[in-house]
């Protein structure tokens, strides 16, 4: 009987503790450990948005080699001869006078 | 606890209203942590990492509770989530030293180290804190957060999203569990 009344003054005590934990002091320097913190998890360099997600810069890659195959395709078009004749030539050509001829101006 | 000037502050990413938010709040945060985690150097990381959380979901904090119920809930769930991941490693390293597989060391219960407590009472803190230990979560949140944070039955209510007859009622219980915890404790100590 004492014994158990002794058990019952033991956890009443024991009890009580937990009103009486005094608040502990956090370590010093913690703003400055917070702002170190946050300095470590932001991105090295910060990517354009449209290289920051994958789905955009595949999208990208796509448009320039449709735009590369367009290109290439009219360019192979537009090479074909729309003339075939020497009509150009002629029309550029000039004739050349030579200190040759100018020295046979007699008729 | 409301300060709707220091949140606008925030809002606006002042940085010297974050160091205020940090001064302010970092007794609270680190004392809420470490009576959950019971070891001061979890404590101190839980707490950096309580305001690292803190200043990068501000954008997302309405404000329709206080900041110092806001940064109790991150540090609750932190602490949790630090004490889960404590008791997985003390689970894999049981096994490893099971299987012969895992180093000697790291394989004990982790003590508590709480500083809280006078050196006369080390002895029976412990015992209390290996006693609350054993509580169902929410039972141990309410009895910790009232009896050795002095939070009021409103603020845990708060806190916890309980009703304020559900946080009475879970503090009834937790006081009779100890009780129970405590004498099995000791009557096995008297043999």
């Amino acid at each position: 009987m004492k014994n158990n009344a002794n058990i019952e003054k033991r956890i009443e005590e024991t009890l009580a503790l937990a009103d009486n934990v005094s608040p502990s002091e956090p370590p010093p320097f913690l703003y400055a450990k917070v702002m170190a913190k946050l300095e470590q998890n932001k991105p090295a360099v910060s990517q354009p948005f449209f290289i920051a997600r994958p789905v955009l810069a595949y999208a990208a890659v796509i448009c320039l080699l449709l735009l590369n195959f367009f290109v290439f395709i009219l360019k192979s078009e537009n090479d074909q001869p729309i003339v075939s004749d020497n009509s150009s030539n002629d029309e550029y050509s000039y004739s050349v006078t030579s200190i040759y001829d100018l020295e046979n101006l007699k008729p | 606890m409301n300060n709707p000037d220091l949140l606008q502050r925030l809002k606006n990413g002042e940085e010297a209203a974050f160091k205020e938010l940090v001064t302010t709040h970092e007794v609270q945060v680190y004392n809420t942590a470490l009576n959950i985690v019971h070891k001061p150097e979890d404590a101190n990381d839980i707490t950096q990492e309580v305001f690292v959380q803190a200043y990068t979901s501000l954008k997302d904090f309405k404000g329709e509770a206080s900041l110092g119920t806001w940064l109790y809930k991150i540090t609750i769930n932190k602490s949790l989530d630090h004490r889960k991941k404590e008791m997985r490693k003390q689970r894999l390293h049981q096994v490893q030293s099971f299987l012969g597989m895992g180093s000697r060391e790291n394989t004990g219960i982790i003590s508590a180290e709480h500083p809280g407590f006078l050196l006369e009472n080390k002895e029976e803190g412990t015992l209390l804190l290996k006693a609350i230990k054993k509580l169902p979560e929410k039972q141990e949140l309410v009895f910790t957060l009232h009896k050795m944070n002095q939070l009021s039955y409103r603020d845990i209510a708060d806190v916890l999203d309980l009703s304020l007859p559900a946080v009475e009622s879970l503090m009834v219980r937790a006081k009779k569990n100890l009780q129970n915890i405590l004498a099995i404790i000791y009557s096995q100590s008297k043999k």
